[in-house]
Protein backbone atom coordinates (compact mmCIF):
# COMPACT_ATOMS: atom_id res chain seq x y z
CA UNK A 1 0.00 0.00 0.00
CA UNK A 2 3.03 2.13 1.05
CA UNK A 3 4.48 1.88 -2.45
CA UNK A 4 1.64 2.55 -4.28
CA UNK A 5 1.17 6.04 -2.39
CA UNK A 6 4.46 6.43 -2.93
CA UNK A 7 3.92 5.88 -6.71
CA UNK A 8 0.86 8.04 -6.66
CA UNK A 9 2.61 11.07 -5.18
CA UNK A 10 5.96 10.78 -7.54
CA UNK A 11 3.18 10.73 -10.67
CA UNK A 12 1.43 13.59 -8.88
CA UNK A 13 4.69 15.50 -8.21
CA UNK A 14 5.90 14.42 -11.41
CA UNK A 15 2.94 16.51 -13.51
CA UNK A 16 3.26 19.51 -10.95
CA UNK A 17 6.97 19.81 -11.98
CA UNK A 18 5.54 19.54 -16.31
CA UNK A 19 3.05 22.61 -14.84
CA UNK A 20 5.29 24.49 -13.02
CA UNK A 21 8.11 23.86 -16.58
CA UNK A 22 5.16 24.83 -18.76
CA UNK A 23 4.74 27.90 -16.72
CA UNK A 24 8.42 28.94 -16.02
CA UNK A 25 9.03 28.40 -20.41
CA UNK A 26 5.83 30.63 -21.05
CA UNK A 27 7.33 33.18 -18.42
CA UNK A 28 11.06 33.38 -20.26
CA UNK A 29 8.90 34.48 -23.08
CA UNK A 30 8.37 38.29 -22.86
CA UNK A 31 7.44 39.29 -26.39
CA UNK A 32 4.26 40.49 -24.62
CA UNK A 33 5.92 42.70 -22.51
CA UNK A 34 6.47 46.35 -22.40
CA UNK A 35 8.62 48.49 -19.90
CA UNK A 36 10.21 51.67 -19.08
CA UNK A 37 13.17 51.90 -15.96
CA UNK A 38 13.26 55.68 -16.27
CA UNK A 39 9.03 56.57 -15.05
CA UNK A 40 8.97 59.88 -14.01
CA UNK A 41 7.44 59.91 -10.28
CA UNK A 42 6.31 63.10 -8.54
CA UNK A 43 4.80 63.83 -5.43
CA UNK A 44 3.12 66.53 -3.84
CA UNK A 45 2.07 67.10 -0.33
CA UNK A 46 0.23 70.27 -0.01
CA UNK A 47 -0.35 71.69 3.84
CA UNK A 48 -1.73 74.01 5.57
CA UNK A 49 1.69 75.89 5.98
CA UNK A 50 4.16 74.10 3.03
CA UNK A 51 3.80 72.28 -0.51
CA UNK A 52 6.80 69.47 -0.99
CA UNK A 53 7.60 68.26 -3.63
CA UNK A 54 9.98 65.50 -5.10
CA UNK A 55 10.54 63.50 -7.99
CA UNK A 56 12.25 60.13 -8.88
CA UNK A 57 12.59 59.17 -12.25
CA UNK A 58 13.62 56.05 -11.82
CA UNK A 59 10.43 54.39 -11.46
CA UNK A 60 10.57 51.30 -13.19
CA UNK A 61 7.30 49.85 -14.60
CA UNK A 62 6.62 46.28 -16.58
CA UNK A 63 3.60 44.85 -17.85
CA UNK A 64 1.88 42.30 -19.80
CA UNK A 65 -0.41 43.35 -22.63
CA UNK A 66 -1.76 39.70 -23.36
CA UNK A 67 -2.38 39.14 -18.68
CA UNK A 68 -2.81 42.65 -18.52
CA UNK A 69 -0.58 42.17 -15.23
CA UNK A 70 1.45 45.06 -14.29
CA UNK A 71 4.65 46.01 -11.80
CA UNK A 72 5.78 49.26 -10.52
CA UNK A 73 8.75 49.10 -8.72
CA UNK A 74 10.37 52.50 -7.26
CA UNK A 75 13.71 52.56 -5.33
CA UNK A 76 12.71 55.47 -2.50
CA UNK A 77 16.18 56.62 -2.62
CA UNK A 78 15.69 57.82 -5.94
CA UNK A 79 13.54 60.67 -4.90
CA UNK A 80 15.44 63.85 -5.20
CA UNK A 81 14.03 67.10 -2.88
CA UNK A 82 14.46 70.69 -3.30
CA UNK A 83 16.22 70.58 -0.07
CA UNK A 84 18.40 68.23 1.06
CA UNK A 85 17.61 67.83 4.87
CA UNK A 86 14.29 67.03 3.77
CA UNK A 87 15.62 64.02 1.78
CA UNK A 88 17.62 63.19 3.95
CA UNK A 89 14.09 62.96 6.44
CA UNK A 90 12.22 61.36 4.02
CA UNK A 91 14.80 58.64 4.08
CA UNK A 92 15.46 58.08 7.92
CA UNK A 93 12.51 59.46 9.64
CA UNK A 94 8.91 58.54 7.09
CA UNK A 95 10.25 56.10 4.95
CA UNK A 96 12.87 54.08 6.32
CA UNK A 97 14.16 53.34 3.47
CA UNK A 98 17.02 51.21 5.29
CA UNK A 99 14.82 48.95 5.79
CA UNK A 100 12.07 49.41 3.35
CA UNK A 101 13.81 50.13 0.08
CA UNK A 102 11.46 50.26 -2.61
CA UNK A 103 7.99 50.84 -2.78
CA UNK A 104 6.27 48.34 -5.46
CA UNK A 105 2.45 48.24 -6.88
CA UNK A 106 1.33 44.76 -8.19
CA UNK A 107 -1.72 44.44 -9.78
CA UNK A 108 -3.71 43.98 -12.95
CA UNK A 109 -4.66 46.17 -15.91
CA UNK A 110 -8.95 45.73 -16.24
CA UNK A 111 -10.12 45.07 -19.63
CA UNK A 112 -6.67 45.15 -21.65
CA UNK A 113 -7.98 43.30 -24.09
CA UNK A 114 -10.05 46.23 -24.92
CA UNK A 115 -6.94 47.45 -26.28
CA UNK A 116 -5.37 47.82 -29.95
CA UNK A 117 -1.51 48.14 -29.72
CA UNK A 118 -0.85 48.61 -33.06
CA UNK A 119 -3.15 51.71 -33.24
CA UNK A 120 -2.47 55.51 -32.40
CA UNK A 121 -4.91 56.10 -29.51
CA UNK A 122 -5.62 57.01 -26.01
CA UNK A 123 -7.62 54.70 -23.78
CA UNK A 124 -8.85 55.41 -20.33
CA UNK A 125 -7.68 52.59 -17.90
CA UNK A 126 -8.12 51.07 -14.78
CA UNK A 127 -6.01 49.26 -12.60
CA UNK A 128 -6.70 46.87 -9.47
CA UNK A 129 -4.25 46.23 -7.21
CA UNK A 130 -1.69 45.90 -3.92
CA UNK A 131 0.85 49.19 -2.89
CA UNK A 132 3.32 48.19 -0.40
CA UNK A 133 5.19 50.51 0.56
CA UNK A 134 7.17 51.58 4.30
CA UNK A 135 6.74 47.55 4.87
CA UNK A 136 2.56 48.00 4.46
CA UNK A 137 0.72 46.76 1.48
CA UNK A 138 -2.94 48.08 0.80
CA UNK A 139 -5.29 47.42 -2.23
CA UNK A 140 -5.51 50.19 -4.63
CA UNK A 141 -7.17 51.08 -7.84
CA UNK A 142 -5.44 53.48 -9.94
CA UNK A 143 -7.13 55.39 -13.07
CA UNK A 144 -5.17 56.57 -15.69
CA UNK A 145 -4.63 56.58 -19.51
CA UNK A 146 -2.36 54.80 -21.98
CA UNK A 147 -1.58 56.41 -25.00
CA UNK A 148 -0.06 53.90 -27.60
CA UNK A 149 1.60 55.51 -30.89
CA UNK A 150 3.30 53.15 -33.58
CA UNK A 151 3.18 50.11 -31.61
CA UNK A 152 6.84 51.07 -30.13
CA UNK A 153 5.69 53.29 -26.96
CA UNK A 154 2.58 52.95 -24.49
CA UNK A 155 2.98 55.95 -22.71
CA UNK A 156 1.28 55.52 -18.97
CA UNK A 157 0.02 58.75 -16.94
CA UNK A 158 -2.11 58.19 -13.59
CA UNK A 159 -2.40 60.43 -10.81
CA UNK A 160 -4.05 59.00 -7.06
CA UNK A 161 -4.01 59.96 -3.85
CA UNK A 162 -2.37 57.80 -0.83
CA UNK A 163 -3.34 57.99 2.57
CA UNK A 164 -0.17 58.61 4.76
CA UNK A 165 -1.45 56.90 8.12
CA UNK A 166 -2.57 53.71 5.66
CA UNK A 167 1.13 53.02 5.44
CA UNK A 168 2.28 53.53 8.96
CA UNK A 169 3.98 56.42 7.88
CA UNK A 170 3.83 58.80 10.90
CA UNK A 171 3.66 62.48 11.34
CA UNK A 172 5.25 64.04 14.19
CA UNK A 173 2.45 66.74 15.72
CA UNK A 174 5.25 69.84 15.01
CA UNK A 175 4.70 68.52 10.98
CA UNK A 176 0.69 68.00 10.60
CA UNK A 177 0.44 71.59 9.18
CA UNK A 178 3.83 70.84 6.95
CA UNK A 179 2.97 67.24 5.83
CA UNK A 180 -0.36 66.15 4.45
CA UNK A 181 -2.29 63.32 5.50
CA UNK A 182 -2.86 62.19 2.02
CA UNK A 183 -0.16 62.32 -0.76
CA UNK A 184 -0.96 63.07 -4.54
CA UNK A 185 1.16 60.67 -7.02
CA UNK A 186 1.58 61.07 -10.38
CA UNK A 187 3.33 58.70 -12.67
CA UNK A 188 4.30 59.09 -16.34
CA UNK A 189 5.87 56.68 -17.70
CA UNK A 190 6.75 55.65 -21.67
CA UNK A 191 7.18 52.34 -21.77
CA UNK A 192 8.75 50.47 -25.07
CA UNK A 193 7.84 47.03 -26.17
CA UNK A 194 10.59 44.11 -24.56
CA UNK A 195 13.65 43.86 -26.31
CA UNK A 196 15.95 41.06 -26.23
CA UNK A 197 19.03 41.56 -25.48
CA UNK B 1 -14.13 4.43 0.23
CA UNK B 2 -16.40 7.62 -0.72
CA UNK B 3 -14.72 9.39 1.98
CA UNK B 4 -11.13 8.50 1.09
CA UNK B 5 -11.96 9.65 -2.48
CA UNK B 6 -13.02 12.61 -1.38
CA UNK B 7 -9.93 13.90 0.48
CA UNK B 8 -7.93 12.50 -2.19
CA UNK B 9 -9.53 14.79 -4.50
CA UNK B 10 -9.26 17.69 -2.05
CA UNK B 11 -5.46 17.30 -1.56
CA UNK B 12 -5.09 17.46 -5.35
CA UNK B 13 -6.96 20.44 -5.55
CA UNK B 14 -5.16 21.53 -2.92
CA UNK B 15 -1.68 20.80 -4.25
CA UNK B 16 -2.69 22.58 -7.99
CA UNK B 17 -3.89 25.28 -6.20
CA UNK B 18 -0.16 25.59 -4.94
CA UNK B 19 1.21 25.16 -8.21
CA UNK B 20 -1.27 27.90 -9.67
CA UNK B 21 -0.41 30.15 -6.68
CA UNK B 22 3.29 29.78 -7.04
CA UNK B 23 2.98 30.30 -11.02
CA UNK B 24 0.85 34.06 -10.30
CA UNK B 25 3.44 34.87 -7.64
CA UNK B 26 6.73 33.86 -10.10
CA UNK B 27 4.55 35.94 -12.68
CA UNK B 28 5.02 38.94 -10.79
CA UNK B 29 8.65 38.46 -9.36
CA UNK B 30 9.91 37.71 -12.96
CA UNK B 31 8.52 40.51 -14.13
CA UNK B 32 10.05 42.74 -11.16
CA UNK B 33 13.26 40.91 -12.13
CA UNK B 34 13.08 42.55 -15.61
CA UNK B 35 12.98 45.98 -14.11
CA UNK B 36 16.66 45.27 -11.93
CA UNK B 37 18.86 43.75 -14.35
CA UNK B 38 21.52 44.17 -11.47
CA UNK B 39 22.63 47.52 -13.33
CA UNK B 40 22.67 49.98 -10.28
CA UNK B 41 25.17 50.40 -7.79
CA UNK B 42 24.43 50.08 -4.09
CA UNK B 43 22.86 53.52 -2.47
CA UNK B 44 24.81 55.56 -0.02
CA UNK B 45 24.37 54.64 3.31
CA UNK B 46 22.84 58.29 4.57
CA UNK B 47 22.59 59.52 8.02
CA UNK B 48 25.87 57.78 9.81
CA UNK B 49 25.12 60.76 12.09
CA UNK B 50 22.73 63.84 12.82
CA UNK B 51 24.73 66.87 12.71
CA UNK B 52 28.38 67.28 11.37
CA UNK B 53 29.51 66.95 15.23
CA UNK B 54 29.42 64.00 17.54
CA UNK B 55 29.69 66.28 20.84
CA UNK B 56 32.61 68.28 20.53
CA UNK B 57 34.78 66.44 17.66
CA UNK B 58 33.66 66.42 13.81
CA UNK B 59 31.47 63.27 13.04
CA UNK B 60 31.78 61.94 9.18
CA UNK B 61 28.57 64.20 8.65
CA UNK B 62 29.61 66.63 6.11
CA UNK B 63 27.37 69.95 5.25
CA UNK B 64 25.34 68.72 2.14
CA UNK B 65 26.03 70.53 -1.42
CA UNK B 66 24.34 74.41 -1.13
CA UNK B 67 23.88 74.46 2.61
CA UNK B 68 24.90 76.65 5.36
CA UNK B 69 25.01 75.72 8.47
CA UNK B 70 25.01 78.13 11.04
CA UNK B 71 26.00 76.44 14.37
CA UNK B 72 25.75 77.92 17.85
CA UNK B 73 27.77 75.68 20.93
CA UNK B 74 28.05 76.92 24.76
CA UNK B 75 29.59 74.92 27.32
CA UNK B 76 28.96 76.21 30.65
CA UNK B 77 31.24 76.20 34.23
CA UNK B 78 30.99 72.63 36.07
CA UNK B 79 28.32 72.11 37.67
CA UNK B 80 30.08 71.35 40.85
CA UNK B 81 29.69 75.24 41.20
CA UNK B 82 26.81 74.48 42.83
CA UNK B 83 23.37 76.72 43.59
CA UNK B 84 25.67 79.67 43.74
CA UNK B 85 26.57 79.29 40.36
CA UNK B 86 23.23 77.77 39.26
CA UNK B 87 25.50 74.45 38.40
CA UNK B 88 27.69 76.65 35.96
CA UNK B 89 25.11 78.21 34.04
CA UNK B 90 26.41 81.50 35.45
CA UNK B 91 29.53 81.29 33.12
CA UNK B 92 29.78 79.89 29.13
CA UNK B 93 32.38 79.11 26.80
CA UNK B 94 30.85 79.94 23.80
CA UNK B 95 31.65 79.23 19.59
CA UNK B 96 29.53 79.89 17.06
CA UNK B 97 30.28 79.47 13.54
CA UNK B 98 29.77 78.71 9.84
CA UNK B 99 29.92 76.20 8.03
CA UNK B 100 28.89 75.41 4.10
CA UNK B 101 28.68 72.67 1.91
CA UNK B 102 30.95 73.75 -1.25
CA UNK B 103 30.30 69.82 -2.75
CA UNK B 104 28.58 67.27 -1.02
CA UNK B 105 31.20 65.56 0.24
CA UNK B 106 33.42 69.18 0.86
CA UNK B 107 32.93 71.61 3.60
CA UNK B 108 34.48 74.80 4.23
CA UNK B 109 34.13 76.28 8.07
CA UNK B 110 34.95 79.25 10.07
CA UNK B 111 34.12 79.90 13.46
CA UNK B 112 35.36 82.01 16.93
CA UNK B 113 34.97 80.88 20.30
CA UNK B 114 35.27 82.79 23.59
CA UNK B 115 37.84 80.50 24.20
CA UNK B 116 41.37 81.76 23.86
CA UNK B 117 39.35 84.28 21.49
CA UNK B 118 40.17 81.91 18.71
CA UNK B 119 39.22 82.10 15.26
CA UNK B 120 39.43 78.71 13.92
CA UNK B 121 39.09 77.51 10.54
CA UNK B 122 38.98 73.88 8.62
CA UNK B 123 38.29 72.27 5.24
CA UNK B 124 36.70 68.47 5.50
CA UNK B 125 36.76 66.44 2.76
CA UNK B 126 35.03 62.80 2.79
CA UNK B 127 36.87 60.42 0.52
CA UNK B 128 35.16 57.40 1.09
CA UNK B 129 31.03 56.64 1.23
CA UNK B 130 29.71 53.47 3.09
CA UNK B 131 27.55 51.99 0.55
CA UNK B 132 24.63 49.37 1.34
CA UNK B 133 26.05 46.55 0.03
CA UNK B 134 29.24 45.74 -2.03
CA UNK B 135 32.85 46.99 -1.51
CA UNK B 136 32.61 50.23 0.60
CA UNK B 137 31.62 49.37 4.72
CA UNK B 138 32.86 52.70 5.90
CA UNK B 139 33.21 56.41 5.20
CA UNK B 140 36.00 58.00 6.00
CA UNK B 141 36.54 62.07 5.78
CA UNK B 142 39.75 63.89 6.13
CA UNK B 143 39.71 67.25 8.21
CA UNK B 144 42.20 69.56 8.81
CA UNK B 145 41.95 73.22 10.39
CA UNK B 146 43.62 76.18 12.51
CA UNK B 147 43.02 78.11 14.51
CA UNK B 148 44.43 81.57 15.98
CA UNK B 149 44.52 82.66 19.43
CA UNK B 150 43.91 86.33 19.66
CA UNK B 151 44.90 86.88 23.24
CA UNK B 152 46.57 90.10 24.18
CA UNK B 153 50.36 88.94 25.00
CA UNK B 154 50.81 88.04 28.22
CA UNK B 155 53.76 89.07 28.68
CA UNK B 156 53.92 92.66 25.77
CA UNK B 157 57.89 92.89 26.68
CA UNK B 158 59.35 90.17 25.39
CA UNK B 159 59.47 89.12 21.54
CA UNK B 160 56.34 87.43 20.69
CA UNK B 161 55.77 86.24 17.20
CA UNK B 162 52.17 85.59 15.30
CA UNK B 163 53.06 82.21 14.77
CA UNK B 164 52.90 81.65 18.39
CA UNK B 165 49.44 81.91 17.99
CA UNK B 166 48.72 79.20 15.81
CA UNK B 167 47.70 75.87 16.16
CA UNK B 168 46.82 73.05 13.63
CA UNK B 169 44.64 69.53 13.64
CA UNK B 170 44.99 66.93 11.13
CA UNK B 171 41.91 63.96 11.74
CA UNK B 172 40.97 61.28 9.94
CA UNK B 173 37.46 60.20 10.67
CA UNK B 174 36.40 56.58 9.81
CA UNK B 175 32.77 55.54 10.72
CA UNK B 176 30.54 52.50 10.23
CA UNK B 177 25.98 52.85 10.44
CA UNK B 178 26.13 49.76 11.74
CA UNK B 179 22.42 49.42 11.49
CA UNK B 180 19.59 51.94 11.79
CA UNK B 181 20.26 52.84 15.20
CA UNK B 182 23.93 52.17 15.80
CA UNK B 183 27.12 54.22 14.22
CA UNK B 184 30.25 54.12 15.68
CA UNK B 185 33.16 56.27 14.66
CA UNK B 186 37.27 56.41 15.14
CA UNK B 187 39.19 59.21 15.12
CA UNK B 188 42.62 59.16 14.86
CA UNK B 189 43.97 62.85 15.46
CA UNK B 190 47.06 64.71 15.48
CA UNK B 191 46.99 68.36 16.88
CA UNK B 192 50.28 70.72 16.65
CA UNK B 193 50.49 73.61 19.04
CA UNK B 194 53.27 76.26 18.04
CA UNK B 195 53.37 77.65 21.38
CA UNK B 196 52.99 75.60 24.39
CA UNK B 197 53.00 76.92 28.12
CA UNK B 198 56.55 74.97 29.37
CA UNK B 199 59.01 73.08 27.62
CA UNK B 200 58.18 69.70 29.06
CA UNK B 201 55.18 69.56 26.92
CA UNK B 202 55.47 68.42 23.35
CA UNK B 203 54.15 70.33 20.32
CA UNK B 204 52.92 67.36 18.78
CA UNK B 205 49.41 65.42 20.50
CA UNK B 206 48.67 62.41 19.43
CA UNK B 207 45.27 60.96 20.25
CA UNK B 208 42.90 58.94 19.47
CA UNK B 209 38.64 59.62 19.71
CA UNK B 210 36.27 57.05 20.02
CA UNK B 211 32.55 57.78 20.06
CA UNK B 212 29.06 56.47 19.15
CA UNK B 213 25.68 57.25 19.00
CA UNK B 214 22.99 55.07 19.00
CA UNK B 215 19.18 56.29 18.37
CA UNK B 216 16.52 56.10 20.70
CA UNK B 217 13.73 57.06 18.29
CA UNK B 218 13.44 58.16 14.80
CA UNK B 219 14.32 62.26 15.72
CA UNK B 220 16.71 61.62 18.86
CA UNK B 221 19.93 59.76 19.84
CA UNK B 222 22.47 59.59 22.97
CA UNK B 223 25.98 59.62 21.81
CA UNK B 224 29.32 59.56 24.19
CA UNK B 225 32.59 60.63 22.53
CA UNK B 226 36.25 60.13 24.22
CA UNK B 227 39.14 61.47 22.92
CA UNK B 228 42.41 59.22 24.50
CA UNK B 229 45.96 61.33 24.39
CA UNK B 230 48.65 59.70 25.75
CA UNK B 231 50.17 60.38 29.21
CA UNK B 232 53.55 60.94 27.26
CA UNK B 233 52.11 63.48 25.42
CA UNK B 234 49.94 65.50 27.93
CA UNK B 235 50.96 66.99 31.44
CA UNK B 236 49.75 65.51 34.00
CA UNK B 237 47.05 68.54 34.97
CA UNK B 238 45.60 68.18 31.74
CA UNK B 239 42.35 65.03 31.39
CA UNK B 240 41.55 63.61 28.60
CA UNK B 241 37.81 64.44 26.99
CA UNK B 242 35.11 62.23 28.03
CA UNK B 243 31.42 63.36 26.51
CA UNK B 244 27.61 62.19 26.72
CA UNK B 245 25.11 63.53 24.17
CA UNK B 246 21.63 63.31 23.51
CA UNK B 247 20.35 65.08 20.14
CA UNK B 248 17.13 65.98 19.59
CA UNK B 249 16.64 66.51 15.58
CA UNK B 250 13.51 68.84 14.73
CA UNK B 251 13.22 69.87 10.87
CA UNK B 252 16.22 72.25 9.68
CA UNK B 253 17.56 72.41 13.66
CA UNK B 254 19.69 69.89 15.30
CA UNK B 255 19.90 70.55 19.45
CA UNK B 256 22.96 68.86 21.21
CA UNK B 257 22.36 68.76 24.50
CA UNK B 258 25.18 67.07 26.29
CA UNK B 259 28.08 66.64 29.89
CA UNK B 260 31.10 66.82 29.00
CA UNK B 261 34.47 67.84 30.57
CA UNK B 262 35.94 69.67 27.73
CA UNK B 263 35.68 73.75 27.84
CA UNK B 264 36.63 74.72 24.24
CA UNK B 265 34.76 73.24 21.16
CA UNK B 266 38.38 73.34 18.80
CA UNK B 267 40.03 70.40 18.72
CA UNK B 268 43.21 71.98 20.54
CA UNK B 269 41.11 72.66 23.32
CA UNK B 270 39.06 69.52 24.06
CA UNK B 271 41.85 67.07 22.95
CA UNK B 272 44.56 68.61 24.92
CA UNK B 273 43.63 71.51 27.75
CA UNK B 274 40.99 70.06 29.31
CA UNK B 275 41.71 70.58 33.08
CA UNK B 276 38.21 69.41 34.10
CA UNK B 277 38.24 65.74 36.04
CA UNK B 278 34.99 63.68 35.41
CA UNK B 279 36.01 61.73 38.49
CA UNK B 280 36.35 65.42 40.61
CA UNK B 281 32.34 66.52 39.15
CA UNK B 282 34.58 68.96 36.93
CA UNK B 283 32.01 67.64 34.15
CA UNK B 284 29.89 70.50 32.65
CA UNK B 285 26.29 70.98 30.62
CA UNK B 286 26.62 72.65 27.20
CA UNK B 287 24.54 72.31 24.00
CA UNK B 288 25.18 72.65 20.01
CA UNK B 289 21.83 73.97 18.39
CA UNK B 290 22.30 73.66 14.34
CA UNK B 291 20.60 75.48 11.93
CA UNK B 292 20.99 75.07 8.30
CA UNK B 293 19.79 77.04 5.27
CA UNK B 294 19.73 76.12 1.66
CA UNK B 295 21.52 78.36 -0.06
CA UNK B 296 21.50 76.53 -3.30
CA UNK B 297 18.70 74.09 -4.67
CA UNK B 298 19.28 70.98 -4.43
CA UNK B 299 19.41 69.27 -8.08
CA UNK B 300 20.97 66.62 -9.45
Amino acid sequence: MIGIKNLKLAVLSGIALMFLFAFSNKKSDNSDKWLTKTGKITFKSTADEEIITAVSNQAGLVFSQTSGNIVVSIPIKSFIFEKKLMQTHFNENYMESGKYPNATFSGIINKIGTINFGKDTTYDVSCTGQLTMHGQTKPLVIKGTIKISKNANALINCNFDVKLADYKIDRPKLMLKKIAENINITLESDCSKFAKK
Amino acid sequence: MIVVNLQKSKGNLFFLLMVYSAQLFGQDSTMLDLLNNGDDKSPLVEATFKTTRLINGHSVETTDKGVLDFRISHRFAPVDGGFYNLFGLDQASTRFGFEYGLLSNLTLGVGRSSYEKSYDGFIKYKFLSQRIKGFSPITAVWISGMSINTLRWADPNRKNYFSSRLNYFHQLLIAKKVNENFSFQFSPTLVHRNLVQTRDEDNDVLALGIGFRHKLTKRTSINAEYFYAGKESLQPRYKNGLSIGFDIETGGHVFQLHFTNSQAMIEKGFITENTQSWSKGGFMFGFNVSRVFNVKKNVK
